[in-house]
């Protein structure tokens, strides 16, 4: 690597980074370096060897791989400079990046614009709380989609799978397909955080049945697992006694939640949203620190590779007129807070008054709800729907005159059953 | 009259619609709950011949993984035999993305027409 300067540095070479170089090359920048720690560009989306990507963005049904690599094209037509088996250890404030690999060896890097694209990890067994011994055959979904999709390895046999969201519901099918047997797909909250259509092509169509409101209790085995026994759970999300059913079987898959990776993040003291485990940042995606931006699942975690597109494009335009224009910190601030029956919202910040468009998801299942944004305890717009559910992220649109005339300096989203 | 009522979750998109459909006593399909003409035809489907995508991998004649799916939807019934099928594919390291794996993985019904299996992505080794 000869350069160590660049306009734009990119952080993560997935969907979101690869989004945000095209964008920011489109609007101009050519200094773009995507730093990728694994070797090839494409991110998780490589082993999703599934179909259902890309009905937005491309109008079509693509597998992951199909997405990752007209991305990848983009990148290449584009000429952008990218480095893989290439990790970052650091990053600060002013924007200098210390990496490494195999070849450079450890090297610094001082970019205009940061974009942090390093998507999310899963939620470890060590995070659960799992009662039991530790033997083998105990994983995480996304690493058994790994060794079956990428590496050619089948984990097991005998198969139960805990958390319902997409994950744990992809990889009920896939383990089927290749041959295993997966008894239950257990969640223990009362509905499923996945799309209602991975319930039916994924379980249904196999049979599998989906145990709601309950959870793991037990693991036994010494060398390898040879049982899981699961129970029922109250309200609240305590196990019943005298409802355990135990489970022959020679592997759990864990898919119990994604945090975005924001340890680089932390190192260069950005501010961090507790809720969604990602970085605070205003409608360009800019975070706390000056031309640094974040973007995709290490912002907030999202349903759908379309929106990561999407949000990273918002992210790199944005880097690339904040490197070509400079002048254009803002003081006059909005903020925008998570209100009754809503979780979070993205950006929780905004400074102008342009139209945007802003994220957040909500509680709980609720039907037959207005959904409000509120200027004290004035209603400035409303819109009905017929449900909301945690597992999709819902949206809304604030017009440029909703903004300029907010009096207080903050904007309330809420929802309210009708 | 309707004859048979059943409700459904579209797999067609993310949005999974639920869709009611009633057949009369003429054989006739009703859906509701369709937000686009796709669900209809998907509901039709599914009380007459429900079909899906294959996705999978095969690996390759020096040990690589590569993802493939079927070029088009196939039979439901057919899913479990294609997908265990796939064990016995040995495919060439020189394959690229969108080209031919297998002409026909339907060949063992002849009353179907031939779907092919196409390679997705890069083989990983």
């Amino acid at each position: 690597m000869k350069n160590k300067k660049y306009d734009i540095v990119i952080i993560g070479g997935g969907p979101a980074g690869m989004s945000a170089a095209v964008a920011a090359y489109d609007a101009g920048v050519r200094s773009i370096l995507i730093l990728e720690r694994e070797n090839s560009l494409g991110g998780i989306l490589l082993q999703c060897i599934h179909n259902g990507f890309g009905l937005h963005r491309f109008k079509e049904e693509l597998t992951g791989p199909e997405y990752a690599l007209r991305y990848e094209n983009m990148v290449k037509e584009r000429g952008i400079e990218y480095s893989v088996n290439t990790t970052v250890t650091s990053l600060t404030q002013d924007r200098k990046i210390i990496a490494m690999n195999s070849e450079d060896g450890i090297f610094e890097i001082q970019s205009e614009a940061v974009i942090l694209c390093m998507g999310c990890r899963e939620r470890p067994r060590g995070a659960l709380n799992i009662a039991g011994s530790r033997p083998a055959g105990i994983y995480t979904a996304g690493s058994a989609q790994k060794l079956i999709n990428r590496m050619g390895y089948m984990p097991g046999k005998n198969v139960l799978i805990l958390g319902s969201g997409d994950i744990g519901l992809i990889m009920a099918r896939r383990m089927t397909l290749e041959g295993a047997k997966v008894h239950a797909v257990v969640e223990l909250l009362p509905y499923s955080g996945g799309l209602s259509r991975n319930i039916q092509q994924c379980l249904n169509d196999f049979s599998i049945p989906l145990l709601l409101s309950h959870t793991v209790i037990k693991t036994e085995g010494k060398e390898r697992l040879n049982s899981v026994t699961v129970a029922k759970v109250d309200s609240n999300r305590r196990p019943i006694k005298g409802t355990e059913i135990t489970f022959p079987c020679d592997t759990l898959l864990l898919s119990c939640g994604l945090i975005p990776e924001n340890e680089l993040t932390k190192s260069a003291n950005i501010q961090l949203d507790a809720i969604t485990g990602g970085a605070v940042v205003d409608q360009n995606r800019m975070t706390s620190a000056e031309g640094i931006f974040s973007c995709g699942n290490v912002l907030q975690v999202h349903d759908l590779v379309d929106y990561v597109s999407e949000e990273s494009e918002i992210a790199g335009r944005a880097a690339a007129a904040y490197v070509s224009n400079k002048s254009q910190k803002k003081n006059e601030n909005i903020q925008i807070i998570a209100g009754d029956n809503v979780r979070y919202v993205v950006p929780q910040l905004v400074t102008d008054n342009k139209d945007i468009t802003v994220y957040f998801r909500v509680t709980d299942i609720i039907k037959n709800v207005r959904i409000l944004v509120c200027d004290g305890e004035k209603e400035v717009f409303s819109r009905k729907s017929l449900k909301v559910a945690p597992g999709e992220m819902e949206t809304v649109k604030l017009s440029s005159d909703l903004l300029s005339n907010c009096k207080d300096g903050k904007l309330t989203v809420k929802i309210i059953q009708e | 009259m309707a004859v048979q009522n059943i409700n459904m979750t579209c797999i067609i998109c993310p949005r999974g619609c639920t869709l009611n459909a009633t057949v009369d006593n003429n054989g006739e399909i009703n859906v509701a709950g369709n937000m686009c003409a796709r669900g209809k035809k998907y509901a039709v489907n599914e009380l007459t011949c429900p079909m899906r995508t294959l996705t999978g991998t095969v690996i390759t004649k020096k040990g690589g993984v590569l993802p493939v799916k079927s070029e088009k939807e196939i039979p439901k019934k057919y899913l479990l035999k294609c997908a265990h099928n796939l064990a016995n594919v040995k495919a060439d390291d020189n394959i690229m993305p969108g080209d031919t794996i297998l002409d026909n993985i339907l060949s063992f019904d002849s009353d179907e027409e031939p779907v092919r299996l196409i390679s997705t992505g890069k083989i990983s080794y």
